[in-house]
């Protein structure tokens, strides 16, 4: 038989807890100060909202050179990083940018090259009396205006004076609803549709040489504030119900001091998971929410297996231990193969796939392989000292009501 | 359970799993893509090229019958490519639209009758109420021989003012004021409709697209999720801008004088299966679809003209409402151009019975403006027929009796149904009028586009991921086990048949995150295997003969393996509840990851190993 472990092995996990205990303290300290502290996690797209480009060229070019072309095609990029190999010639550029008009009043800080609502209207004053308008930065790409009773209301030139003081185009100006006649609403091209417009021509114009040099946008994504706040709620609200679900199921399947034990070690594992996207600066979306609850369940599944044979100690009778506390460390000596073959199964899986699954996918595994370390290590480390610490509570609480109910 | 009855389950899961997998080969094996359909990509081209439709099943042979006996696996959104687009109906716009509108109308009518009562009227942006404001100090009535000022009653009584209102409830505020709120179950059922109605037109529009396996989905309260997959980078504006666009009501004159020549006129070079009709007193042309029809009336309409189109049901079975398909079709009118009345005129519709006739008809009332404009459409065109349209679909069109002053009109529908039928037909009508009166804004809100290289690089990258993942498992698992190992690595390859049939058989689609979930459950299902095999070794360790340590060791390590998968299904199915596109992919095949894995590591591996047991000779030792 070949063995990592030797059958026999009797280690202390339990008497030596404390220095573990310790270094679980310090890492989470560590992780809620990057957290909640410096430097903070760094959501993607999804979550944050704007917007995110992956675009190939045909020739070779720097980051450099991609910035200043994304800047001239007014995409005022916050992020441009090479993506895959280098002889892709592949770029990912990242913006805040949700639509072509950014925000509603011009403000003091205002960058240059920024479209406000303000600036639009005032080119609209320009040909007509406008007596109300609305923008909002939920629904950026409309604007709503009602013009004052009587005004002189020439569409054509309206659009021709936003065109040429503000630069935007192919926009429409029509009445709110058929019929309406001092109520109208603008309605701004896609920032898709204009990326896609000006980056080539901003490429064409960077390099004169290269013309077409811009091969193809691989993907594009806009996620406006109201759906990044959708999708972070629900991701939350996820990992909290998976929480609560599972506290529920262990406590009804084992016993009542079980079920903190698992829920801490999740708690732990899942914090341990976000502070080190957030020290590495790693981008926190969808994926990795979904990568997040796959650690929950994963964890769980280690722990459960070890209060599993707790459970299963404590109830054979021909044990010879007479305290919780060495049941459980011999549980956990029981399963050690177990829970190290396990975890080197698993990971040889999600390592694959962090190396090998390309780049859309591989955060994702980035995540499982600190779920998997970090939950084997902490079902032995956290779930069971915490559930003996419940044990003993729970003695220290029944105790003296036992003693009231002899008087 | 005997053993062959065991067996004999998994023979017969293995057979449905081959079965439910059957589509899924045969598309994939016809021309190495899974693109749902079996004809060669080189034939796919020519029809395409051709303007052609690729029918999904067409290649005459055996893997035509495979195709026909279910559904094969969908790649999602993120590994074919294509777009995806999440709306928001802007339903409180739309509702406050309405209310301004109402308040315009509210102060016309009483100025209208009013003339010497002076009248504030306000609409505060994000309320649902107006409130009129009174001014009765230039006014005087004569009542029982008295003289007094007006007063609110006079105004709101008078002329059944409110019934121009039947959604709004008047609740008085003291003094001169009074406060017209929309009653919370018109609101309610108001939004909700403005919602399906934004799907409907949603789903007519996209159709028009011709993207093969188009989805369209409601989310949340006011969110809707349009995903179609294939769409090709020059097609993505055309859909957005399509998609955008709001349905219009509106009220236009049909051309009964010219309807009869103009259709004729076609007589000789009607395209195949275009059949020219006579309904009634006048010709139409119908087809089985609208769009070849709007193709075929393209530059053939002058100037004041246009189409409208109305879909004619035949039912197979009418009290069930089978529609049958291939008979029913799309008839056309011929139409004057100009809008006669717009939709936002109709002040309200609803459902009545005719005291003459009692039959179901649709009584409906404009505002004040609708009112003049159509007792002129009316006074002018008696004996004609008006079209109701939401864009370019006719809704109905009922012969105008003899002129309606007033805006308060009646529409009889047709005599020769029953009255379950018209009341139902009113029903639906009263449902356009009321609501396609209200065309709500929509925006994007969250948009990705995948082009079709980025999905296959997904594809290529991700496969690689699997079969490296996979054989460093096999191979760990070969060398530690052993025998058993041998086994265990059987249950793996079941399980991923189990998985993909699984997959292809609830009809779910694959995705990039789908594929990290069957390279972990990979990862996961062996666990089960070493948590049986440990305990095999506990008890051999203990003394037991080969046969009690395999039936002792699976016995005792089932909870374990349960609990750990039952909790592990916990989280998957509150990602499946929460989560969306991907991610979904994602949970699905997580929790059919961990039924196949109950299935293969517990039960087959048993089995497994029961017949081993028996086929090996007494002395020799368990390899494990």
């Amino acid at each position: 038989m070949f063995n990592i472990i030797d059958p026999d092995t009797r280690i202390d996990f339990i008497g030596k807890q404390r220095p573990f205990a310790i270094l679980s303290g310090i890492v989470l300290v560590l992780c809620a100060l990057a957290i909640f502290g410096y430097p903070g996690p760094k959501y993607g797209t999804d979550f944050s909202g704007g917007t995110e480009l992956i675009v190939k060229f045909s020739k070779s070019l720097n980051s450099g050179d991609i910035r200043e072309i994304a800047e001239r095609a007014g995409i005022e990029p916050e992020k441009v990083q090479r993506y895959g190999e280098p002889s892709a010639n592949e770029f990912m550029i990242q913006t805040q940018k949700i639509s072509v008009v950014d925000q509603k009043e011009r403000k003091d800080n205002t960058k240059e090259g920024t479209t406000t609502a303000e600036d639009v209207v005032e080119a609209v004053r320009a040909e007509s009396d406008v007596s109300e308008w609305t923008w909002s930065g939920e629904n950026p790409n409309r604007l709503d205006l009602t013009f004052k009773e009587g005004a002189d209301i020439d569409t054509d030139r309206i659009i021709d004076s936003i065109e040429e003081s503000v630069g935007l185009s192919d926009l429409e100006i029509n009445p709110r609803t058929a019929g309406s006649t001092r109520r109208y609403v603008i309605e701004f091209q896609g920032l898709q549709m204009s990326i896609t417009k000006n980056l080539k021509e901003a490429t064409d114009a960077f390099d004169p040489d290269a013309e077409g040099s811009v091969a193809g946008i691989k993907r594009l994504e806009t996620v406006g504030p109201r759906a990044g706040q959708q999708l972070w709620n629900s991701g939350v609200f996820s990992i909290l119900v998976a929480l609560f679900c599972i506290l529920v199921y262990v406590a009804f399947r084992f016993d009542l001091r079980y079920a903190p034990g698992a829920v801490a070690a999740l708690a732990h594992d899942v914090a341990i998971a976000v502070g080190f996207f957030t020290l590495l600066q790693l981008e926190i979306s969808l994926p990795i929410i979904a990568a997040f609850l796959t650690i929950i369940g994963y964890s769980l599944n280690d722990t459960i297996v070890v209060f599993d044979r707790i459970r299963e100690n404590l109830e054979s009778t021909t044990s010879v231990e007479h305290n919780l506390a060495d049941i459980s460390n011999r549980g956990i000596n029981d399963m050690l193969s177990r829970t190290i073959n396990t975890s080197l199964t698993t990971l040889l899986a999600v390592t694959s796939l962090a190396y090998l699954g390309g780049g859309l996918i591989q955060n994702f595994g980035i995540a499982l392989i600190v779920g998997v370390i970090v939950g084997t290590y902490s079902s032995v480390f956290v779930a069971t000292p915490v559930m003996l610490r419940m044990d003993e509570w729970l003695q220290d609480w029944r105790e003296p009501e036992e003693e009231v109910a002899i008087e | 359970m005997n053993t062959v009855y065991k067996w004999g389950i998994v023979t017969v899961v293995i057979l449905l799993a081959l079965y439910g997998l059957g589509p899924t080969l045969a598309d994939y094996f016809s021309d190495g893509q899974l693109d749902r359909n079996v004809v060669s990509a080189e034939r796919e081209q020519t029809l395409k090229d051709q303007g052609q439709e690729v029918t999904p099943r067409e290649d005459g042979g055996f893997a035509q019958w495979i195709m026909k006996q279910g559904t094969p696996l969908t790649l999602g959104l993120d590994l074919q490519g294509g777009l995806l687009l999440q709306y928001q109906v802007l339903v409180d716009k739309a509702m406050q639209e309405k209310l301004d509108r109402m308040k315009d109308d509210f102060k016309a009518r009483v100025k209208d009758q009013h003339p010497d009562v002076g009248v504030e009227v306000n609409h505060e942006e994000g309320d649902y109420f107006i409130r009129a404001t009174f001014d009765f100090s230039d006014t005087t009535i004569e009542e029982d021989g008295e003289t007094r000022q007006k007063n609110m009653g006079d105004v709101l009584t008078q002329d059944d003012m409110m019934s121009y209102f039947p959604n709004l409830d008047r609740i008085d505020e003291g003094g001169n004021t009074v406060r017209l709120q929309m009653s919370d179950e018109y609101i309610d059922e108001t939004k909700k409709f403005v919602v399906e109605q934004a799907i409907e037109t949603i789903r007519e529009r996209v159709n028009s697209l011709g993207v093969t396996e188009p989805s369209i989905t409601r989310r949340g309260q006011s969110d809707i999720v349009v995903q179609l997959p294939g769409l090709g980078e020059d097609d993505r504006q055309r859909a957005k801008e399509l998609i955008g666009q709001t349905a219009q009501l509106v009220f236009r004159l049909v051309d009964d004088e010219g309807t009869n020549q103009f259709f004729n006129q076609f007589r000789s070079d009607l395209p195949q299966d275009f059949v020219l009709r006579q309904a009634g007193n006048f010709r139409t042309i119908t087809y089985q679809k609208k769009d070849p029809l709007k193709t075929f009336f393209e530059d053939r309409t002058d100037e004041d003209h246009i189409i409208g189109y109305e879909y004619m049901p035949v039912y197979k079975d009418r009290e069930n409402k089978i529609i049958d398909k291939e008979q029913s079709y799309w008839k056309s009118y011929y139409l004057f151009e100009e809008v006669q009345v717009t939709g936002d005129r109709v002040q309200s519709a609803r459902v009545s019975v005719d005291q003459q006739t009692q039959k179901p008809v649709v009584s409906l009332t404009f505002n004040r403006k609708g009112a003049e404009q159509f007792e002129k459409l009316t006074r002018e065109h008696v004996d004609e027929r008006f079209a109701i349209m939401l864009d370019d679909e006719v809704q109905s069109a009922p012969v105008i009796n003899e002129p309606i002053p007033g805006g308060r009109a009646q529409i009889t529908l047709g005599s020769l149904r029953s009255y379950s039928e018209l009341q139902q037909e009113a029903q639906d009508l009263v449902i356009v009028l009321r609501h396609g009166a209200l065309p709500a804004p929509i925006e994007l809100q969250y948009q990705t586009a995948v082009g079709p290289t980025l999905g296959q690089e997904s594809i290529t990258s991700s496969s690689w991921a699997l079969l490296v993942g996979t054989l460093l498992i096999i191979l760990f698992m070969l060398i530690y086990y052993r025998g058993s190992g041998v086994v265990s690595v059987l249950a793996l390859l079941f399980n991923f048949l189990f998985i993909l049939a699984g997959l292809a058989g609830l009809g779910a689609t694959l995705t990039l995150p789908g594929i990290a979930g069957i390279i972990l459950t990979v990862g996961m299902a062996v666990d089960a295997n070493v948590i049986i095999f440990e305990r095999i070794r506990e008890e051999q360790r203990a003394g037991s003969n080969a046969i009690d340590s395999v039936n002792t060791g699976f016995d005792k390590a089932f909870s374990a393996v349960a609990d750990a998968n039952v909790t592990t299904g916990i989280a998957a199915l509150v990602l499946l509840q929460y989560g969306t596109g991907p991610i979904r992919g994602f949970a699905v095949t997580l929790l059919i990851g961990i039924v196949a894995t109950l299935f293969t590591a517990v039960f087959m591996s048993r089995l497994i190993f029961d017949l081993w047991l028996e086929w090996r000779s007494e002395q020799q030792d368990l390899s494990i």
